[in-house]
C-alpha cells in the first residue's frame, strides 16, 4: 500500500512538470504582447523592446522554457508578478487558502446534503418525494453556475439587500458564493446516490442480510450504504477537481479574491509568471485531491485495496 | 391440527411488472416434518425461489404480493405476524442459502464479520463470544479460522458457498431453505458442498427445502420431492415413489431429459416448447401445450391434485 502511495506522489511531480510545460507553451504562442498592456500607448518601439528585453521575452522559446523550468523546479522560484510587482508566491499564499476553503465548503455541502437526499429519494422510489427531489435535482444540474450566481445577487443584494455581492471579510461574504457553488454538486450527488442505492439494494447480499434477520434500518445503513457510496465517492473526487477550476467563474462573479480571480486578471494583463503559477498550483491541488480520493476509495472497498497491493508488488 | 413442523397451505404470490400481473405461485401446499428434506424441482421461473422467499417474507415489497395462503412453522403462522417478530425468526429459526455465492456476500465486510453479525442478532452473546462462535462455524465448514478477517473477494466460489452455509447455520436453524446451493459451483465442489450440508443437517436435525433443477441432487439428499410447474405443484410425494413411478407427463419429461448410463438410447428426449408466460397462463393444465398426451379434458378448468397413493399425488387428468 505505501509503495502505491509513494508511486502516486512521484507521479505528482510528472504532472507538475507536464502542466508547467504545457502552460508555458500555450502562453508563448498566445497572441498579445505584455509590453502593449504594461506600457502606455505613447511608448516608442525602443521602449517596448527594452521592456521585452528586461523580461527576457526576446529570447528563443527553448531558452525561455529552460529558464522557466529551472526557476520553478530547481530554485523553487515562481517569479515576480509583472502587474503587481510582488513575488507571485506571496500573492498566491494569501489567496490559496480562500480558494481551497471555498471549494472545500461547496464539496462538503454538496456531499452532506446531496447524499442524504439521494438516499431518501431511493427509499421513496416512484413516490412523490422521489419525483419531487429528482425534478429539483434535474433543475439543479442544468443550471449554469454563473447564471445562478447572478440570480442570487439579483435577489439577495439588489432586491432584498440582505447579503453582500462581493468582497471578503465577514461570514456573510461567503454565503452567496458557497450557495451558488454547491447547488450543482448537491444535485449531482443526489442523482448518483439515488441510482447507486437502487442498484445496490437489489444485490443478492442485501437479500442475504435480510434473510439473516438484519433489521431494515441496518440493512440500509450497514449493508447497502457502504457499497452504494463507492461510485459516489468517485464522482465526488472528480467534482472537487472540477470545482477548483469552477472557482474561476464563481470568484469573478463575486469578485472573491482567490486564485481563480487572480488567474483571470493575470490572463487579461498578460502577467505570465502569475498565470503559470496559478495554473500550476490549481493542477497540483486537483491531482492531490484525486490521490486522496483514490486512497479513501481503497479504504472503503477492499477489492480496490487488493489491486493496489498487487500492483505495488509488481512495480 | 398442525401436526407437521412446516405446513404451507395454498400459498399464492403475484408480481406486478409494467401493469401486467405475473402469477408466480398459484396455490402451493407443502408439509414437512422436522429433520425431513424436501426437494423442490422445476424449471427456471417456475416459482421455486419465490416460495422460499415468501416463507421468509423477504420478497421485494413493491413488486411482489402474497395473495393468499398460510405458512405454519412449529404452530406459528408466519405470514400474519408483525415484522418485528419475523426478524427474530429470520436467520434464527429459518435460514436461507442463496443461489449464487459470488454475489451473496457483502463485498465490503469481512466474512467473519458477516457471520458474527448473524450470531449477535439472535444470540444473547458478547461480541467476543460471537466472534469465537463465528470462528467455530468457519472451522466447521472447513475454512481455517485465521481467514476470519478476509474479504469475500479473497475466497473461491466453493469457499464462499461454505461461508454462506456457515452463516446460515450459525444460529442452529430448524428449517433451512437452500436455493440451488450448488448450481453455481464446479461439479467436484458441488459434491463436497452437498456432502457437507447433508452431514450438518444430520447433526442439527434440521428440516430442509432444497430448491434445485438437478434430479441427481434430489436423488441423493431428499426424502420428499415436489415438482413445480408454472407456480403449481404438479407432482408431490416420497422421493422413492416419485422416482420409481413418475405419474405426471412433465415429471416423465424431466427424467427423459437425463442421460442414462444403463440404456443405450442415442439421444436424450427433451421436453419440447418453453414454459408458459406466467402473466398469461393457459386455461386448464399449464403444461397442456407441451404435453405429448394432452386431450380435451386438459384444456378447461383447474386440474385437481389427485392422490395416487398415501405418499404420492399428481395433478393430471390422465390418472
Amino acid at each position: 500500500m505505501w509503495k502505491y502511495v509513494v508511486k502516486r506522489i512521484l507521479w505528482l511531480i510528472v504532472v507538475a512538470v507536464g502542466t508547467a510545460f504545457v502552460i508555458f507553451t500555450v502562453l508563448y504562442f498566445v497572441p498579445g504582447d505584455p509590453a502593449d498592456i504594461a506600457l502606455p500607448t505613447t511608448a516608442t518601439y525602443a521602449e517596448r523592446q527594452a521592456f521585452r528585453d528586461s523580461l527576457g521575452l526576446n529570447d528563443p522559446y527553448i531558452v525561455q522554457l529552460g529558464r522557466y523550468l529551472y526557476d520553478t523546479f530547481i530554485r523553487f522560484d515562481l517569479g515576480v508578478s509583472w502587474s503587481y510587482n510582488v513575488p507571485v508566491i506571496e500573492e498566491l499564499m494569501g489567496r490559496i487558502p480562500r480558494t481551497i476553503m471555498l471549494s472545500l465548503i461547496t464539496i462538503i455541502i454538496g456531499a452532506a446534503v446531496g447524499i442524504p437526499l439521494g438516499i431518501s429519494a431511493a427509499l421513496h422510489q416512484n413516490r412523490w418525494q422521489d419525483h419531487a427531489l429528482m425534478t429539483l435535482a434535474m433543475v439543479g444540474v442544468s443550471m449554469p453556475e454563473f447564471w445562478l450566481a447572478l440570480m442570487l445577487i439579483l435577489l439577495f443584494c439588489l432586491k432584498l439587500n440582505v447579503l453582500p455581492a462581493f468582497g471578503i471579510g465577514s461570514i456573510s461574504n461567503w454565503i452567496l458564493p458557497v450557495a451558488a457553488g454547491s447547488v450543482a454538486g448537491i444535485a449531482k450527488n443526489a442523482r448518483q446516490m439515488r441510482s447507486s442505492a437502487l442498484e445496490t439494494i437489489r444485490s443478492d447480499y442485501i437479500s442475504t442480510a435480510r434473510a439473516k434477520g438484519v433489521p431494515e434500518r441496518s440493512v440500509i445503513y450497514g449493508h447497502m450504504l457502504p457499497n452504494a457510496l463507492i461510485p459516489v465517492i468517485n464522482i465526488l473526487g472528480a467534482q472537487f477537481g472540477k470545482s477548483i477550476g469552477g472557482t474561476v467563474v464563481l470568484e469573478s462573479v463575486f469578485t472573491f479574491p482567490g486564485v481563480g480571480l487572480f488567474l483571470l486578471n493575470s490572463i487579461n494583463t498578460r502577467d505570465y509568471p502569475s498565470v503559470r503559477s496559478s495554473v500550476l498550483i490549481l493542477a497540483l491541488f486537483a491531482a492531490t485531491v484525486m490521490l486522496i480520493v483514490d486512497l479513501v476509495y481503497a479504504y472503503i472497498d477492499p477489492r480496490i485495496k487488493a489491486q493496489y497491493v498487487v500492483s505495488g508488488k509488481k512495480g | 391440527m398442525n401436526n407437521h413442523f412446516l405446513e404451507i397451505k395454498d400459498l399464492a404470490v403475484e408480481y406486478t411488472s409494467d401493469g401486467s400481473i405475473i402469477h408466480a405461485v398459484n396455490g402451493v401446499s407443502i408439509n414437512l416434518d422436522a429433520g425431513e428434506t424436501l426437494g423442490l424441482v422445476g424449471e427456471t421461473g417456475a416459482g421455486k425461489t419465490t416460495i422460499a422467499k415468501s416463507i421468509l417474507r423477504i420478497l421485494p415489497d413493491r413488486s411482489a404480493k402474497v395473495q393468499g395462503g398460510e405458512v405454519w412453522l412449529d404452530g406459528q403462522e408466519l405470514l400474519g405476524i408483525p415484522e418485528k417478530e419475523m426478524l427474530k425468526i429470520r436467520g434464527n429459526k429459518i435460514s436461507m442459502i442463496f443461489q449464487d455465492p459470488m454475489t451473496a456476500l457483502n463485498p465490503v465486510m469481512t466474512v467473519g464479520g458477516q457471520i458474527t453479525e448473524a450470531i449477535s442478532l439472535h444470540e444473547d452473546m458478547k461480541l467476543n463470544e460471537a466472534k469465537k462462535k463465528a470462528c467455530e462455524m468457519l472451522e466447521m465448514v472447513g475454512i481455517p479460522a485465521e481467514r476470519y478477517s478476509e474479504y469475500p473477494h479473497q475466497f473461491s466460489g466453493g469457499m464462499k458457498q461454505r461461508v454462506v452455509i456457515a452463516m446460515a447455520l450459525a444460529c442452529n436453524p430448524e428449517l433451512l431453505l437452500a436455493d440451488e446451493p450448488t448450481s453455481a459451483l464446479d461439479v467436484t465442489v458441488q459434491a463436497q458442498v452437498m456432502e457437507m450440508m447433508g452431514r450438518l443437517k444430520e447433526k442439527y436435525n434440521m428440516a430442509m427445502i432444497l430448491i434445485t433443477h438437478d434430479l441427481g441432487v434430489v436423488a441423493e439428499s431428499c426424502d420428499k420431492v415436489a415438482i413445480i410447474y408454472a407456480g403449481k405443484i404438479v407432482e408431490y410425494g416420497d422421493k422413492e415413489e416419485v422416482f420409481r413411478h413418475p405419474a405426471h407427463p412433465y415429471t416423465k419429461g424431466l427424467f427423459g431429459s437425463l442421460p442414462s448410463m444403463n440404456s443405450d438410447k442415442p439421444r436424450l428426449s427433451p421436453i419440447p416448447g418453453l414454459p408458459p408466460d406466467p402473466s398469461d397462463l393457459p386455461d386448464g393444465c399449464a403444461f397442456g401445450p407441451r404435453c405429448p398426451q394432452v386431450c380435451d379434458k386438459c384444456r378447461k378448468g383447474s386440474i385437481p391434485l389427485k392422490e395416487l397413493s398415501k405418499q404420492h399425488a399428481c395433478r393430471c387428468m390422465l390418472n
